[in-house]
């Protein structure tokens, strides 16, 4: 071996070994952000809400406000969910299975309310509905409440989660293509076969994915409802108002009790999300081998 | 050849329709509504309320603190993106889980639990304190807070492209002899950055408006640490519809001329 | 049951996808829909079948017009080119989908269903495989399971796009001899469509040659195959050389059809020994004739005397054999 040689394997050596302290480094600063950034705070949570023990935890939690204010955010969440489900699925329907002018503006309409922000969500539908809003006369007249009471909830629920299925499913759809559905037709199936026995069954696991993240939004959402909720507790508060007064009246203990609550219905999420993905990705990786 | 449109598959007309209709009802009629609300004022009273220092010292913090906050997740989301692609390492799997916590956990959560975290008698706090100066309640505890709940953007857009980068492209690069920063610059940049510029325009968007996790860390004190969102909501507790909408439409003309311009200099990057 | 097309024209845009075709189909017949990509083929089999309408123009079985049927109603059995087989159903839910997704009436019972289903996995050799899913299956035998698929719903007509288009070379070869085998069985009126001029000639009764939208020649293998109509479909039906003689005009004959000789006559041309390539029971020699760019290729049985003593840059002499070389404007 000559000297050459011998010195440029030297110096691969020497880069191998940077390389993997550079990896160590790496892993150790991730975990060291992700501790940080993503422990720390569910830590702060957990032993603020146990700070005076399980008995104070679990009467903050079964407190008739506090259970209010749960049936309000699983009610808000029960009419928003299904309607942008079914909205999602029809959006991503006609954008996925056909061609026409115009599509690119419609994806990025049904993508609009992710950058608007919660607070103006919450604005608009005052501005419509409030008392001095456009209809605010003629609603006052048939005796109708929107703002301040549940469809004024539910409306800026709906209106901060509109994307969340259409965007799973858009680029899922697009994938598949339509062969599937044109062989259905052609053996016979009509439309609405065709849809519940091959494109439903196919875009299952995205689905659950995306109703799963719209759920999450929505069970948590928090300036869009504040703006049209009133705070009026026991009838127009949903958990996450429930925890903003407990945390304003300085009662923490309650606070972080029913903050931990909705954390926990987070981390439930989050499994479920994880599981709906790695069967997503299941699919893929067997469609993959073909 | 299969993406077009067959005549065999129904539902056009129904799907198409009933999402216009939908998407009209609940999104586009009323923001427009809210443009509508606006024109009641004068160019000159508009140009008055957004104007007033208040406002633009919300404007100010609310642009600033969402752009240091997308640009520190610019930072750790590329680097918990390279780590969850490139490695496996014990506690991989939980970290990849647990990303999306910001986006599943509500915001006021977050806030009052990032509060209680910097809060000058917190479990970080105190240090601050020690070293004589304050997190929660200045610009730097909000940009702290924008931080966690935009945490999973970069992360997310980054990693299937990272993941779409074959190895053999840098080995490739390594065996023509280019220094591992050189193949950073001239194999990953290029390749990473459209991705990561739309991680960051969304992490941007979501911070600027983001109201929940911030409110309880602000302070909340005009001029200093009153953020947009919050103006908006003071000018509506003092049922001044008028000023939070000259507010509302600021905010969002602000915001889609920057992300237009996020969006420009992304096809202008990937056209390169 | 026999097709007839008439004056059949799609656009796409601006692109002519067909223009006026006509074309019938005998009751009973395979018939291979053969060109290059791109030239309307497909597009003429998915508006047989109603996946595509026509711009113009009408499809009629067996003297009806079906132009305005839906694709339900028009009874084709249709196999496509990545076979769309339901990949959430098991091989046996996916050939029993048509018969369940009749109307209630027509429909026939579990237990005739399940017969039915098995009878056709019989027919395709593949009765053991029921209850796997697509994924597990290879190509062909997924081809197999989209044609037992399409024939449970007892089609009258049966439309295969690039029927083993996605098959590697050798299981491409068994199934189309396998195909021509069922089609004798079954007699079905069979439409298929490929690329593969060798795929057309051994399966198909009679060949539609196409080219840019527009039918170049319809014939028997043999008919398109020795009396080719026009310059496209020579070379599209196999190896073509192209001897300019003069005037603007050229011959086309194939490498086989050459008579070689290593002595000049009148009727010979001169040309240069550019490659010898030994292929198996015949030998390719290249030729370069002066005067022309495009080589001249022969193919003649590697114990040929002309091949004696033969060495690049040698020159041979050559003829077009047979009375009925092309010959063309150019």
């Amino acid at each position: 071996m000559s000297s050459a040689t011998l010195t440029a394997s030297a110096v691969n050596n020497a880069a191998r070994r940077g390389n993997a302290l550079g990896r160590r480094l790496l892993i150790i600063s991730a975990w060291l952000v992700f501790a940080f950034f993503l422990l720390l705070p569910l830590f702060v949570v957990a032993t603020e809400a146990l700070k005076q023990g399980v008995g104070v935890f679990v009467a903050s939690i079964l407190e008739p406000d506090a259970i209010s204010a749960l049936k309000l955010t699983l009610l808000a969440v029960g009419i928003a969910v299904p309607l942008n489900l079914v909205f999602g699925v029809a959006a991503a329907w006609c954008v996925s299975k056909y061609e026409f002018r115009g599509k690119s503006i419609l994806v990025t309409l049904i993508d609009l309310p992710f950058s608007v922000s919660p607070v103006i969500a919450g604005l608009i539908y005052v501005l419509l509905f409030g008392a001095q809003g456009f209809f605010g006369p003629w609603l006052r007249e048939h005796d109708i409440q929107i703002i301040f009471a549940l469809p004024g909830i539910v409306l800026a629920t709906v209106f901060v989660t509109v994307p969340f299925v259409a965007r799973e499913l858009i680029p899922l759809m697009q994938e598949q293509g339509t062969q599937e559905e044109e062989a259905a037709r052609l053996l016979g199936a009509n439309g609405w076969q065709m849809f519940w026995h091959v494109t439903l069954p196919n875009i299952k696991w995205g689905l659950i994915y995306g109703v799963v993240l719209c759920t999450a939004r929505a069970m948590g959402e928090f300036g869009a409802v504040s703006v049209v909720s009133g705070h009026i507790r026991g009838y127009t508060n949903t958990l996450p108002l429930h925890v903003e007064i407990l945390y304003n009246e300085y009662n923490h203990v309650a606070a972080f009790s029913v903050a931990s609550l909705l954390l926990l219905l987070a981390l439930f999420i989050l499994l479920l999300k994880q599981w709906s993905e790695s069967r997503i990705n299941r699919r893929k990786a067997s469609a993959g081998e073909e | 050849m299969s993406r077009r449109t067959s005549p065999v598959i129904p539902g056009f007309g129904l799907t198409l329709g009933y999402t216009l209709v939908y998407l009209s009802l609940l999104v586009l009629i009323p923001l427009g509504a809210m443009f509508v609300h606006a024109a009641q004022l004068t160019w000159d009273q508009f140009w008055a309320i957004i104007s007033s220092p208040r406002v633009l010292a919300a404007l100010k913090l609310s642009f600033g603190t969402a752009f240091l906050a997308a640009i520190i997740n610019g930072v750790i989301g590329t680097l918990l993106a390279w780590v969850l692609v490139r490695y496996t390492f014990p506690g991989r799997k939980i970290i990849e889980a647990m990303i999306d916590l910001p986006f599943a956990l509500p915001t006021a959560v977050a806030g009052i639990a990032l509060t209680a975290l910097y809060a000058p008698n917190g479990l970080i706090g105190q240090f601050a304190t020690s070293l004589g100066f304050k997190i929660a309640y200045t610009p730097l505890g909000i940009t702290l807070a924008l931080t966690f709940v935009t945490l999973p953007f970069v992360v997310r857009t980054l990693q299937p492209v990272l993941a779409d980068i074959p190895r053999e492209v840098e080995e490739a690069a390594a065996c023509l002899g280019a220094k591992p920063l050189q193949v950073a610059r001239h194999v990953l940049l290029p390749a990473l950055l459209p991705a990561w510029l739309t991680g960051f325009a969304l992490a941007f968007a979501r911070g600027v408006g983001e109201y929940g996790s911030v409110i309880f860390i602000a302070g909340n004190m005009p001029m200093k640490t009153e953020i947009l969102p919050l103006l908006i909501m003071v000018q509506l507790d003092q049922y001044n519809y008028v000023g939070a909408t000259a507010i509302g439409v600021l905010m969002l003309v602000v915001s889609f001329i920057l992300l237009l311009l996020i969006n420009l200099l992304q096809r202008r990057i990937s056209r390169s | 049951m026999s097709i007839e097309i008439r004056n059949v024209s799609k656009n796409f845009n601006a692109f002519k996808a067909l223009n006026e075709i006509n074309l019938n189909i005998q009751s009973g017949e395979l018939v291979a829909l053969l060109g290059p990509s791109g030239c309307g083929k497909t597009t003429l089999l998915r508006i047989i079948a109603g996946l595509e309408t026509p711009d113009s123009g009408t499809i009629e079985f067996h003297g009806e017009d079906v132009s305005n049927h839906d694709v339900r109603d028009r009874n084709v059995g249709f196999v496509f080119q990545h076979y769309a087989l339901f990949r959430h159903m098991t091989v046996f839910d996916n050939v029993a989908f048509g018969l369940r997704m009749k109307p209630k009436r027509e429909r026939p019972s579990e237990a005739v269903i399940q017969q039915k289903v098995h009878e056709l996995l019989n027919l395709v050799q593949l009765d053991w495989l029921g209850d796997r899913y697509p994924e597990q299956l290879s190509g062909g035998q997924r081809q197999r399971i989209a044609l037992a698929r399409a024939l449970a719903v007892e089609p009258k007509v049966l439309l295969l796009d690039e029927p083993f288009g996605a098959l590697d070379a050798k299981v491409r070869k068994e199934l189309r001899r396998w195909l021509a085998r069922l089609h004798e069985d079954v007699h079905l009126t069979s439409v298929f469509v490929t690329h593969d001029q060798e795929e057309a000639m051994e399966v198909a009764d009679r060949i539609v040659v196409m080219n840019k939208g527009v039918i170049e020649q319809i014939g028997t293998p043999a008919e398109v195959y020795e009396y080719p109509a026009s310059d496209f479909v020579y070379h599209f039906l196999g190896d073509a050389n192209r001897l300019y003689v003069g005037n603007d005009h050229h011959v086309l004959f194939r490498p086989h059809e050459v008579d070689l000789s290593s002595e000049p006559s009148p009727e010979h041309k001169a040309g240069e020994v550019r490659d010898i390539r030994l292929l198996g029971a015949i030998t390719r020699i290249t030729l370069k004739v002066e005067g022309q760019d495009e080589l001249i290729e022969a193919e003649v049985a590697k114990d040929h005397v002309s091949l004696d003593n033969l060495a690049r840059g040698t020159t041979l002499y050559f003829k077009p054999k047979g009375g009925k070389p092309v010959s063309a404007q150019v």
